[in-house]
């Protein structure tokens, strides 16, 4: 086991580095440069294409792109990811902070969504074709029917400007730095986050709990008298859980990253949005860093999934 | 039930008695079945031009002339919602179809054969989770434009790692098990006790997979228009008339430019997660037909 | 089967974390409201914003910059000519090569120390450092491209601007390097910063934490910085020392919404902030409940047809004409961009400006369709693809192109599409050699400003085709030319009036509409001002008396 896990991690030297040729690669191909970002037609009256080219020279747009993807890697290596070129931050402390963001709507969201999600799973699996059943599956399947944007506005709308029993994004009231002002403002993100996620979760649960229910040692554990509730716990959910850790492992990124829209609509300041603003102006330095960060989420996320199916499933051998 | 005739049909025969016994299942691929017909019919269902404006009926509230109201064009949104589910269930199936046809296959590879092929899948398959989708989208859309071809490839293209990973992990709980290791014995081809005796267990987790692939495909289509790569406008989607609610007028005043499409996906969703809670237990190989 | 006991562990945990989430409300609710005499606004939102900005580097906003700084000279209140506002007084020589500029009386920085024009001067000087560091250097070549020594000094060949002169603590001259007959108005972004406070180096300034810092900062403007949360808000708090008088307000929030105006409109809603940037679909459900701001933005919204360089087709003006007949623009800018837009016919977007007998193109589509007859151009054979600026991917915008493009098929021109791109793309796609045909963006045309006279000519700091006006018809080299030299605003205006005329007769490109620009205010603010300004200004706005009841 504790070769496996040492050899999966020095393979994940080889694949990152595979990554980042490829984000550097593709961010080279994407039309335009973050000084064509500055100068916006819309607003751009003033800079003439000399003031460009100066600026081209001065971010070091204008070397080879191989000369800037390994200017950036011995950077990397030696702890330096450099300066966001829109932000003028340190892309090191706004990774950190907006990292931190994100996770603290994407902890509580996950947890939410996971919890409820397996637990309403086992218990469609347990009552199949009930009419609890049939509901819980059209109540979470409305939550991924629709757009994480508008679910966000029906959210707002409902529960910040009619009711107002929430504040209306944003992660705290300006000046305060109160930890119940901080979770006033992140319960309504993180409940639509868990709601659109829930499904995915119970589903996949209901499913591995039903084929699980079937197996021969479950029927068998049953048959040997032991009561229903014993044999879920501890044989069929055991065994049920391996294609939802999957999907809590696949889940990462795109909640990580994926949660651009509703992090726009909560105005709230995540590493979706970050993504995304780098992306659209070209500010290379932090889509490649926050690219290396998913990455060794989804890394570890896949080996801890991988460990956890040997783990569970002692049948499993790992090479 | 009478057992020996499952003995005798084929397989497929008996996959259908069950799935017929199986009535959500049924009425849920008749429901399926009327929203494929209304969208592919769609002209018989509407007297309007899905795309001709008229700037006299703009954003008019459902009546007798326009059962569902009018758009900020003018344009019957009844009409244009059945137009619009043409193009978001081609994205959405034929999106499904590719990602779970390749992560069947990649899963299955690195499940079955292991070692180095395992390995190499399964990093392959770490960079594409890995790979925020968006900056694919960007750079694809800068060479050959919005399609919905492009759409379909797009997503179908990055939604495959979590089918080949459940796939691998099936397969890894099989591969060991003692009806895996008999049928080796008896020098069955890898081929058929891949197709034969593995995949059918594969089937459950894939069904839930499916049902989430399609309604992803059709709002990331949506999302994807953004970036300037979704099917153009004014060709409608369920994806991008629901993105009309993004205007705060249309979200709380004019809801019936963005309920339609979204309640349609809704019963596409449901029908089809239904539809696959039906073919799972008709292709399930434990369970038995007289047990219910 | 008995699966009734399955569940029980589920629930638990589920009631488990509905006891959570009270707690949480609880917490929540009970948080300490805002101080009294606090006004909370979204003042970077919609194109006049520009969060996380400083001065003398940004594309927009001015309107923040100048709650900090002040300017020489500043736009009035309703943007319809450039004031004085820290000078007092100018002169020039008689061929406007020469200026000099007098301070007011008592200016003062934040901490007590006075301005003086050694402070100007210094500012002068740090920002055309040949290694001073802002990546958007367009306001300082509005404020000193014209001063002589300019490009000596920010090439390195000379250690201080030659055509700055400080002549006493309060005066300061300007020398040009061609005679400008409105000085004057290339101040209206020159934010003066403190020598004596300026702790960082031109290399540093784009990375220095002194404009954010409320311990280093230093200020002229009504209010300065307080506290700051990057990403979520900006508070400024009073500056006593303010020329004008202490701000009734004591602390004026900014919050950020990274730019998306649903976001921000929902805050207003829900009375979390008081002031907003709105579309101008919104505005009805809004007047009623809200103080509505508004005025002809002063930016067109227009698409430019790049027939010199692509596309063969529209080098014939016949062609070019039948578009803008096929097009109903009335009907597009009354029913679906809500009467707030109309439709122009050249890019000056002030309809007092308009020659009476400028050429209109109104809507005809039987002469559409001779016209491209007589150039003998089938329309079926016509391809267009309008690439479209992101900041008008919006309902109402999506909307009227789709309109555009259902006009265009009825006089057989089918092959039309449009999309929205990111800015790069848009950049890259847009300036002189860029494959695109078609654009569909706007441009902020202010009424009086130093700059408009040089948006449409091929040479200097401004044209190079980067703002996309390389005209290169004849006359256009002259009309520009014209506007630039313009002495009064009356001369100012006539010529503009003049170019209006030569642009609607050579079409060089295809103007749509303009649109009036919205801001949504709570009621509760007494004297709040607000104008939708290109790129946020900055204009007098006297936020030293806006006051919240």
């Amino acid at each position: 086991m504790t070769r496996y896990i040492i050899r999966r991690l020095l393979l994940a030297i080889p694949v990152l580095f595979m990554l980042t040729v490829l984000v550097f690669a593709l961010i080279e191909l994407a039309p335009g440069d973050v000084v064509d970002f500055f100068a916006n037609p819309e607003v751009m009256a003033g800079m003439s294409e000399a003031d460009l080219e100066a600026l081209r020279e001065r971010l070091g747009l204008n070397d080879p792109a191989p000369v800037r993807y390994l200017h950036w890697l011995g950077g990397v290596l030696q702890g330096d990811f450099g300066y966001s070129l829109i932000r003028s931050e340190p892309v090191g402390e706004l990774l950190l902070r907006r990292f931190g963001n994100s996770m603290m709507i994407m902890g509580i969201g996950l947890f939410v969504a996971v919890t409820f999600g397996i637990s309403l799973g086992i218990y469609t699996a347990l009552r199949q074709y009930s009419v609890a059943d049939f509901t819980i599956s059209f109540l979470s399947f409305v939550g991924i029917s629709m757009p994480a944007f508008i679910a966000g506005i029906l959210a707002l709308y409902i529960f910040s400007v009619q009711l107002g029993w929430f504040p209306a994004g944003g992660m705290r009231s300006p000046g305060v730095h109160t930890l119940g002002d901080l979770l006033h403002h992140l319960v309504l993100p993180a409940l639509v986050l868990s709601i659109i996620h829930m499904a995915t979760f119970m589903r996949y649960t209901r499913f591995s709990m039903l084929d699980v229910l079937k197996q021969e040692y479950v029927v068998t554990a049953t048959a040997k008298g032991m009561p229903r509730r014993i044999v879920v716990i501890r044989h069929a959910f055991r065994n049920g859980l391996i294609p939802v850790v999957t999907m809590i492992g696949y889940s990462i990124p795109e909640l990580v990253v994926g949660a651009v829209f509703l992090e726009t609509i909560f105005s709230f300041p995540g590493m979706g949005k970050l993504y995304f603003d780098s992306v659209i102006s070209r500010d290379f330095p932090v889509i490649m860093a926050a690219n290396l960060v998913i990455a060794v989420f989804v890394l570890a996320a896949n080996l801890i999934t991988d460990v956890a199916y040997a783990a569970i499933d002692p049948r499993i051998r790992l090479e | 039930m009478a057992m020996t005739e499952v003995t005798i049909d084929s397989p497929a025969r008996v996959a259908w008695r069950r799935f017929r016994q199986h009535r959500i299942a049924m009425v849920a691929l008749a429901v399926l079945c009327v929203i494929v017909i209304l969208c592919a019919f769609a002209p018989f269902f509407s007297a309007y031009d899905p795309l001709g404006l008229n700037m006299a009926a703009i954003r008019q509230p459902p009546s007798a002339e326009h059962w569902l109201g009018t758009d900020t064009l003018g344009r019957d949104v009844w009409t244009r919602t059945l137009y619009g589910g043409r193009v978001s269930l081609v994205i959405g199936l034929a999106a499904a179809f590719l990602s779970t046809i390749i992560g069947i296959v990649l899963g299955v590879i690195s499940g079955y054969f292991g070692k180095w092929a395992d390995m190499v899948v399964m990093r392959i398959t770490d960079v594409v989770m890995a790979f925020p989708p968006i900056i694919i989208m960007l750079t694809v859309a800068a060479f050959t434009g919005p399609g919905l071809v492009n759409v379909i490839f797009i997503i179908g293209g990055l939604r495959w790692p979590p089918t080949a990973r459940l796939v691998r992990g099936q397969i890894l709980q099989l591969r060991d098990q003692d009806f895996v290791t008999a049928a080796r014995t008896l020098g069955l081809t890898n081929a058929i006790i891949i197709t034969r005796h593995m995949l059918p267990h594969v089937v459950a987790p894939l069904v839930a997979n499916i049902t989430f692939a399609v309604s992803l495909a059709i709002l990331t289509e949506a999302g994807l228009s953004f970036l300037g790569l979704g099917v153009p406008l004014p060709t409608p989607t369920w994806g991008n008339m629901m993105e009309a609610a993004r205007d705060l007028r249309i979200m709380r005043e004019e809801p019936w430019m963005w309920i339609p499409p979204a309640i349609f996906t809704l019963i596409t969703v449901l029908c089809i997660n239904f539809v696959g809670d039906g073919l799972r237990d008709a292709f399930d190989p434990q369970q038995l037909i007289g047990e219910k | 089967m008995s699966p009734r006991n399955g569940n029980a562990g589920g629930i638990a945990l589920g009631k488990r974390l509905l006891a959570t989430t009270a707690v949480a409300l609880t917490l929540g609710l009970a948080g300490p409201a805002l101080a009294d005499g606090s006004l909370v606004t979204a003042l970077d939102m919609g194109p006049g914003g520009d969060e996380d900005s400083r001065p003398w580097s940004s594309g927009a906003g001015h309107t923040t910059h100048v709650k900090q700084f002040i300017t020489p000279t500043i736009f009035n209140a309703d943007l319809s000519e450039i004031v004085p506002y820290a000078v007092e007084s100018w002169e020039s020589n008689d061929d406007h090569t020469v200026w000099t500029y007098t301070l007011r009386d008592g200016l003062l920085w934040s901490d007590g120390t006075p301005m003086t024009a050694n402070d100007w001067a210094f500012t002068a000087e740090f920002m055309t450092a040949p290694d001073w560091a802002g990546d958007r250097p367009g306001d300082r070549n509005l404020s000193l491209s014209e001063v002589a020594g300019f490009d000596a000094k920010t090439a390195g060949d000379a250690d201080s601007l030659e055509g700055i002169e400080v002549i006493d603590d309060q005066t300061i001259q300007f020398t040009l390097s061609a005679p400008n007959p409105r000085h004057f108005a290339s101040l209206f972004r020159f934010y003066i910063l403190p020598e004596h406070a300026v702790d960082f180096e031109p290399a540093d300034y784009m990375t220095t934490d002194w404009f954010r810092d409320p311990s280093r900062f230093v200020g002229s403007g009504p209010f300065v910085v307080a506290d700051y949360a990057p990403d979520e808000y900006l508070t400024l708090g009073a500056n006593e020392n303010y020329f004008q008088g202490r701000p009734a307000l004591d602390e004026l929030v900014i919050r950020y919404f990274g730019g998306d105006q649903t976001a921000a409109l929902l805050a207003l809603e829900a009375d979390d902030i008081d002031f907003t940037y709105v579309t101008e679909t919104d505005v009805p459900s809004l007047e009623d409940a809200y103080d509505i701001f508004s005025n002809l933005s002063g930016v067109v919204v227009m698409t430019r047809f790049n027939y010199n360089l692509v596309d063969d087709a529209f080098s014939d003006i016949r062609v070019r004409q039948a578009i803008l007949h096929a097009i109903d623009r009335d009907a597009i800018t009354e029913n679906i961009l809500g009467g707030t837009y109309v439709s122009i016919p050249c890019p000056i977007p002030y309809a007092d400006l308009w020659p009476q007998d400028v050429t209109t193109y109104g809507y005809d589509p039987e002469r559409a369709t001779s016209l491209l007859q007589e150039a003998g151009v089938d329309p079926g054979s016509i391809s267009m693809e309008w690439v479209g600026h992101a900041g008008y991917d919006n309902t109402a915008h999506n909307s009227a192109l789709q309109a555009v493009q259902a006009y265009l098929s009825q006089v057989g021109i089918n092959d039309f599409s449009y999309r929205f791109v990111d800015i790069p793309t848009f950049r890259a796609g847009y300036s002189p050699g860029g494959d695109w045909q078609d654009q569909y963006h706007g441009f902020g045309v202010p009424r009086f400003g130093n700059d408009v006279g040089r948006l449409w000519t091929n040479a200097g700091a401004m044209g190079q085709g980067l703002t996309g006006y390389d005209y290169d018809a004849d006359g256009f080299a002259e009309a520009a030319a014209a506007i630039s030299a313009a002495p009064t605003i009356d001369a100012y205006n006539a010529a503009l009036g003049d170019f209006c005329r030569l642009h609607a007769e050579t079409l060089p490109d295809l103007q749509m509409w303009v649109g009036n620009r919205f801001g949504a205010a709570d009621s509760s603010i007494s004297n709040f001002w607000w104008q939708p300004a290109p790129a946020g200004g900055p204009y007098q706005d006297n936020a030293h008396t806006w006051a919240v009841q």
